[in-house]
């Protein structure tokens, strides 16, 4: 399938990183090329330490690259900005001096200045009762659970309106079942609101469950190995090729 | 239930050396009694001078907490910019914190004389340098991970400086506060003694000093007491109300 430009929301494009160890080029990505369709669901799916989470920065701007380059809407992409909002593993990314309203309000007051107040406000309450959060807006961080912490996060996240979201294992973090009710609702959100996701993991059966197409990395070449369409996309073990397909990414991934 | 009992303490110690004095067992010449404390410290503050001395130590103390704050965020925030100021910073920090103020005094009276001024420096060399070594470590605890949602954002420097820096590193900035409070209330009351009064006023110190020639024991005493009950009502709700306010609310507090 090709990626026509109205489709295409974002490119990666030959991207080339690399650090030099004992007089040796050591490549953290090399070639990694990518595209996202708009509306889609992507992983970036690979074992730790091979190169997922440094493409998820670059394609974010938050990391500069030795060659290639990553186009949004066709422009260049050289620092991080709205349009590209990043949610990360780490449970503690809320600020904890805001409380829940304040930490979705500042985002949302940086990118729609001068509105009235009620703009904010309904715009704010709206993300909360879509993660789950309705009622908690005057909770600080620290009295949330961890899985309670990352809908915030996803909601201050969504609330300045990015056109990509870039998720960095966000629920990695979490005990199983509340890890498979973020994933149900990213894919609740995703229905409702169209949602454009660039989403790094390290488990297959998350990748499978939530992804339109799976982008399988390398253990160590930080090369592409391929990008594939998934079919079980919102299943969960069903059918018994489910796990075949499972055991082949595995093999493929620890190559 | 803490404060209860340390005023429980209080108050024994303080039937232990009414007791005493009672008893004859305390000199009133070499230590007064604390009825005769509590009669000197009320007529000085009701028709006494000491409104007037306190006033005077807390407007010095609370310039010189003003100016060494000011400094340690402007310090901070050039070594955030500059990893090698910030070395520099360590150094100096490391090099000038254990000089004790008092031991500063003749230099600094030949710089600016014996005035307000002088106090001020002394001041501001008790709390600059505690201060900053509190900021640096909170600088250093910051996790990276505010900095880079702050970039998302597209944050100024000014405002990661306001809106990340200083409310992250709020636990060590307060303590720091707290150690550069004391610092400056022993800096400036020994100051105080040494310089003497310029016109009427000259500090709590100074006011204690005075006490002496008069052979006013009570007054000495009472002196004293003030400066243990400012230290405590300034560490204890001034502090405990701002930690109340922000870190302990937040769940800051390491």
């Amino acid at each position: 399938m090709g990626y026509d430009q109205m489709n295409t929301a974002l490119q990666a494009i030959d991207i080339t990183k690399k650090y030099y160890k004992d007089g040796h080029a050591k490549f953290i990505l090399r070639d990694f090329s990518m595209g996202v369709e708009k509306g889609e669901i992507i992983s970036i799916l690979g074992a730790s330490g091979c190169g997922k989470t440094t493409a998820l920065n670059v394609i974010g701007g938050f990391e500069k690259v030795d060659s290639g380059k990553v186009l949004l809407g066709g422009k260049k992409i050289k620092a991080p900005s709205f349009s590209m909002i990043m949610v990360f593993q780490d449970s503690h990314q809320l600020f904890p001096w805001l409380d829940l309203h304040n930490n979705i309000a500042m985002p949302v007051k940086r990118r729609y200045k001068n509105r009235p107040g009620d703009f904010y406000e309904k715009k704010i309450s709206d993300m909360l009762v879509q993660v789950g959060l309705e009622g908690y807006g005057n909770y600080f961080p620290h009295e949330l659970s961890g899985g309670m912490r990352q809908r915030g996060a996803i909601a201050r996240a969504l609330a300045s309106d990015p056109e990509l979201l870039l998720m960095d294992e966000p629920f990695a973090n979490v005990d199983a079942i509340t890890r498979d009710s973020l994933q149900d609702l990213l894919l609740e959100i995703w229905k409702e609101k169209g949602l454009t996701v660039v989403f790094v993991t390290h488990d297959i059966e998350e990748a499978l469950y939530i992804s339109d197409r799976i982008l399988i990395m390398g253990k160590e070449s930080g090369k592409v190995k391929r990008i594939a369409k998934n079919k079980w996309k919102g299943l969960r073990k069903t059918k018994e090729n489910y796990f075949d397909e499972k055991e082949g990414i595995k093999n493929e991934i620890m190559l | 239930m803490k404060g209860l009992k340390a005023l429980a303490v209080a108050l024994l110690l303080l039937a232990f050396w009414q007791a005493g004095a009672y008893s004859g067992l305390l000199d009133p010449m070499i230590f007064p009694s604390p009825s005769d404390v509590a009669e000197s410290l009320a007529k000085d503050l009701a028709v006494g001078d000491l409104p007037v001395q306190i006033m005077f130590s807390m407007e010095l103390i609370g310039k010189g907490l003003l100016i060494s704050g000011m400094l340690a965020i402007i310090t901070g925030y050039a070594c955030i910019k500059m990893d090698g100021f910030r070395k520099i910073v360590e150094t100096v920090v490391t090099l000038i914190h254990p000089l004790p103020g008092v031991a500063l005094l003749p230099l600094v009276i030949l710089w600016v004389g014996t005035g307000k001024a002088a106090i001020i420096i002394i001041i501001v060399h008790g709390a600059f340098w505690p201060l900053m070594q509190n900021v640096l470590s909170g600088i250093g605890s910051i996790p990276y991970i505010y900095f880079k949602v702050g970039d998302n954002y597209g944050l100024s420097t000014r405002e990661q400086i306001f809106h990340i820096s200083i409310p992250a590193s709020a636990p060590f900035i307060i303590a720091g506060f707290k150690i550069a409070w004391a610092r400056a209330w022993r800096a400036l009351i020994s100051a105080e003694m040494i310089f003497g009064a310029a016109g009427l006023a000259g500090g709590i110190g100074w006011a204690i000093y005075k006490s002496r020639v008069f052979m006013d024991i009570a007054g000495i005493v009472a002196g004293l007491l003030l400066i243990m009950l400012i230290g405590i009502i300034v560490e204890k709700f001034v502090f405990g109300f701002i930690e109340k306010r922000t870190v302990e609310k937040w769940g800051m507090t390491r």
